[in-house]
Order: structure tokens, then sequence, then C-alpha cells
């Protein structure tokens, strides 16, 4: 099994766990992911789809954008510190 | 070996720096999209969703049964239904006695007892009267509660796609929005006429109602029992608390209602937290619909 067909399944996985609202499960994997495969935008992705379902909705405030803040505060850290370990 | 160096530093910058111009350029187009076109997102997404939605409604619902366990099935909460009816009709019926029975005790006492402040035996009487009086007119209340009914034909029942717990923020996804005329403000009811939440936003095929008992939600209600009003505050989970007097007499089973959106029980008190060395009391009730397990609700499009 290569790379891109774990990535493949891992991408499945995520998106079951994103429609059925399983963010306790989706965000470890997404994680998982972000560490594991080079610029993993699928988590970004994934952040403003369960946003986008779940949330977005007017009168909010800054909840309405959760998902999408921490997915994407999570990649970048992820990133960084990857570049950082690996330098 | 230089070379070779500074060509891997090259690739490396050059991936970084199109790594970020790509992050920057999505932020840019979703803050965009947020702003033109704010259904676009979830309208995408939720048309990818909700074939799954549907899915696992049809299959939690049943639909993998086979016809003869379904015909079943219908014939038996047929016969439930109606012995059910049947025992509603007799408890009503007893109640409205119980209520005529208490207004005539109510009457049969000589008024001027309550205006000269009677004393001794007249304390007694005035307050076998005045409590007679106080819980019909509490009966009174109940009953217009229980018997008043909308008429349903501005109302669709509409299935509940996904609740909470699974959902964030309090709130239900239903099937059905504006393809079948449900709009923003559309007043949602789960069985038995209680009032349990608005939506807040329509899709093509689906809808979010946001639960009136979403947290930091707050609203003027009233303890039926003692007509005094209160501020009830939502804490998630169909839950509200709301601060009372140590003075009011409040227990577990008295009803709540919001007189501002309908004059129906609203909720029913399931705790009260009461510390002597302090001048409220908490008091935490509920809907008496159990949010978790609701399959279906109404939706009144009626403004």
């Amino acid at each position: 099994m290569n790379k891109l067909t774990i990535r493949i399944v891992l991408d499945i996985i995520l998106f079951v766990c994103i429609v059925n609202a399983w963010w306790y499960f989706a965000l470890p994997l997404a994680v998982v992911g972000a560490f594991a495969f080079p610029f993993y935008i699928e988590f970004i992705v994934a952040g403003i789809m369960y946003d986008a379902l779940f949330a977005m909705v007017q009168g909010m405030g800054v909840w309405a954008y959760s998902g999408t803040i921490v997915s994407l505060v999570l990649f970048i850290m992820i990133t960084t510190l990857k570049n950082f370990i690996r330098r | 070996m230089q070379n070779n160096g500074n060509k891997s530093l090259w690739r490396r910058t050059k991936v970084k720096n199109f790594s970020v111009a790509v992050l920057t350029l999505l932020i840019i187009v979703f803050v965009f999209l947020r702003w033109l076109a704010p259904h676009f997102l979830p309208s995408l997404f939720t048309s990818v969703a909700v074939p799954f939605w549907r899915a696992e409604f049809s299959v939690a619902s049943g639909s993998l049964q086979s016809p003869q366990q379904l015909l079943d099935e219908n014939e038996s909460l047929k016969l439930q239904l109606a012995a059910d009816e049947l025992r509603l009709n007799t408890v009503r019926s007893v109640e409205l006695e119980n209520a005529e029975l208490k207004d005539l005790l109510g009457r049969s006492v000589d008024v001027s007892i309550f205006n000269a402040g009677g004393t001794g035996a007249d304390a007694t009487s005035t307050q076998t009267a005045s409590s007679s009086i106080g819980v019909s007119r509490e009966y009174a209340t109940f009953l217009r509660m229980i018997s008043s009914q909308k008429p349903a034909q501005s109302r669709i029942i509409s299935p509940i796609l996904m609740r909470p717990p699974f959902v964030p923020y309090d709130e239900l996804i239903i099937d059905g929005g504006s393809d079948i005329g449900f709009s923003t403000g559309d007043k949602v009811y789960a069985p038995g006429n209680v009032l349990i939440g608005k939506i807040v936003d329509t899709l093509n095929r689906t809808s979010k109602v946001i639960l009136f008992s979403s947290p930091g939600q707050t609203y003027q209600v009233m303890l039926a029992s003692s007509s005094v009003s209160i501020t009830a505050i939502g804490r998630g989970g169909g839950q509200y608390s709301a601060q009372v007097s140590r003075d009011i007499s409040v227990k577990a089973g008295d009803f709540i209602i919001n007189p501002s959106l309908n004059d129906r029980a609203f909720g029913v008190v399931f705790h009260v937290i009461a510390d002597p060395t302090q001048p409220f009391q908490t008091v935490l009730f509920a809907p008496p619909v159990n949010l978790y397990q609701l399959k279906w609700v109404m939706i009144d499009k009626s403004k």
C-alpha cells in the first residue's frame, strides 16, 4: 500500500467523521495526516466543511468559524514544527 | 556538493513560498465567499452530506426491515395510539370535573372573609378557601395549556437529520429548506406542541434550527405556579437555568411558560438548588420532551 493510497483512505475516513460531526475522531486523524503527509491541505478543508455543515450561522460570532480557525492554526503549527525538526 | 546543497535549499524555499501563497489565496477566497455568497460553502457541502444523512435516518427509522415487519409495527402503533387517545380523553374529562368541583368549592366561601382579614376559625376558612382558589387557578392555567391547539394547517412535519450531542452548538439539522417554504424565523415544535427552537438558516434542502436552550440565550419566562417573571438562561443540551428569589416557592414538576413565544408549557422544573446563605435559588428546567430522542419536529410557517 503506497502513501497515496493511505492518504486517500485517511481522507475518506476524515470525510465520514466530518459528515457525522465526529470531530473528536476527525481532529486526531487530521493531526496524524498533517504530520505524515506533506502539505496536508485536507486538514483545512475538513475544518471549513465542518463549519459549513454545522455552523456559519449569523449571530454565532467567531464560534461560527471555530473549525476553520482551529484547523488553520494547527496546520500552520504542525508545518512549522515539521520544518523545524527536519532542519 | 555545494551545488546540491544550494539546489535543495532553493527547492525548499520555493515549496515554502508556494505553500504560503496558496494558503493566503485560500484565506482570501474564503473571506470573499463568506462576504459575497454566504450560502455558497454551506450549500456545496450540504449537498454532499445530505444523501448520507438521509440514508442514516432511513436506516434508523427501520427502512431495512422487511415489509411484513413494518406492517406489523404499523398495526401495533395504531392500536397503541388508539388506546392512548382513549386514556387521554378519560384523563381530560376527570381533570375538567376536578376543576369544576374545585371552582364550586371556591365559590361557596363568603368573599367578605378575605376583606376583613379574619382570625381564628375564619383564618382557617380563609386559608382553605384561598388555597382552593389558588389550586383551581393553577388547574385552569394547566388545562388551558394542554387543551389549546393551534390549527395544524400551517405546520409541516420534518425529520431531524442531525441532532445533539453529535451536532455542536445545540442545533438541529432538519430535512427541508427553501424548496418547501421554510424560512428564517419559523418556529419549531416538538411532538406535543412543545416549542423548542427556531430556524436560523435555510438552505435549499436543509435548515438549521437553533434550540432555545443554546448556551447564552436568555428569555423572559414565567413560573406558572406563582406567575413570577424570571430570566431563563440556556445551558445547552436542552436545559435552562434561572435565578429565583428564595421567598418564592418552586418545586420539581412546576411548569414554566414563555408568554412572549407562546402560552403553552415551555419547560418543567426538574431540580431546584437552594443555598440557605444565598438570597436566590437556582431553578433548573428542561422541555417536557427529550431532545436527544426526537426524530421529527413540526415547523410553523405562519409568522
